[in-house]
């Protein structure tokens, strides 16, 4: 705020003049604050709009798009090799042997890209899948 | 008021790698100044163009055009860069609605009176307010804004950059495209013009 506070210093003027020209200024600044929200979102968004445009952002916003595709695809791609797995951890897929609640629930659960924290480790999901099919089997 | 690129630090995980975080760094510090400074360049560009929607305009466009230009300069040059950039988009969109109302004034020439008709009369009243800004114009913030909106160009520009925004005489030179002796006689005429026609609510 330094360069509000020298307004007017730097012009000799009065201080009648200065006096007035600080009020005038407050009342405007004043009246930029007041701005409604339907504006401020535009102005937001227009931001927005002029920082893509800044000198390397895009490029970035590239980088950021290319993971931001990868990193759901390979939460699906570890989920469904880890439901095969499980299916198939007999040897031969179950006919006729319905799949248990169990099971439709852990499918659930690995179907869940936003809970990455469900697949770190999927040896363990395996292991315990394994588990409750021998137990229900 | 201003920050610095120097005041931010951004550790990206994931992304990593120094260029990213420059890059990032720089977003997030032009994002501090364009949000400090839009509102009040709102606010210029609706007391010259007088139309909320070409002030948006006006504003978002600048924004663009200087991120495009200035963004690698030194954060403390970008006040008086952005605002010469805003002033000379003001300066372009009061010329193209001149040309524009002379144009339309020209082919609505009436046929029946062989009268031009008034091009100002034609276009689209300016200072078209709402009701809430209409009677926002009875208190003083209205007449201060009426009255700074009726300044000389050169004169407004220099009351707004030096009351408003706060620049010192260089910075509001530099903005303006004039040197610190112009800026001080447009300032002080402007404080005098508007004194005289706001005695009654401000003195």
């Amino acid at each position: 705020m330094t360069q509000r506070q020298n307004s007017g210093q730097d012009d000799e003027l009065a201080p009648d003049e200065e006096a007035f020209a600080r009020r005038a200024g407050e009342k405007l600044r004043d009246s930029s604050d007041a701005l409604d929200a339907a504006t401020l979102s535009r102005l937001n968004r227009a931001r927005q709009r002029a920082l893509d445009e800044m000198p390397g952002q895009r490029d970035l916003g590239q980088r950021d798009k290319g993971v931001g595709w990868m990193v759901p695809a390979g939460v699906a791609a570890a989920a469904a090799i880890v439901v095969v797995g499980v299916w198939q951890s007999d040897g031969t897929p179950s006919e006729g042997a319905p799949a248990t609640a169990e099971q439709f629930e852990d499918f659930e659960l690995l179907l869940d890209d936003g809970d990455l924290e469900m697949i770190e480790d999927l040896e363990f999901f395996a292991w315990l899948a394994t588990e409750d099919l021998e137990a229900a089997g | 008021m201003y920050c610095s690129n120097n005041d931010l630090t951004m550790d990206y995980d994931g992304l990593g790698g120094a260029q990213e975080d420059r890059a990032l760094n720089e977003r997030l510090a032009m994002d501090r100044f364009l949000a400090d400074v839009e509102r009040r360049a709102l606010r210029i560009a609706d007391i010259a163009v007088r139309n909320s929607d070409d002030a948006l305009d006006i504003v978002q466009d600048s924004m663009i055009r200087f991120v495009r230009s200035y963004a690698k300069k030194p954060a403390d040059e970008w006040p008086p860069l952005f605002f010469r950039v805003l002033r000379n988009r003001i300066i372009d969109h009061q010329r193209s609605q001149t040309v524009r109302n002379r144009v339309f004034g020209w082919f609505s020439k009436s046929p029946d009176t062989d009268e031009p008709n008034d091009p100002g009369a034609m276009a689209p009243d300016p200072a078209m307010r709402s009701p809430e800004q209409q009677s926002g114009l009875d208190d003083a913030m209205g007449a201060l804004e009426q009255a700074v909106g009726e300044l000389p160009e050169r004169q407004r520009q220099a009351f707004l950059l030096r009351a408003m925004e706060g620049l010192d005489v260089a910075a509001t030179a530099a903005a303006m495209g004039c040197s610190d002796g112009s800026v001080k006689q447009h300032y002080h005429r402007a404080l005098r013009s508007l004194r005289a026609t706001l005695g009654d609510h401000w003195s």
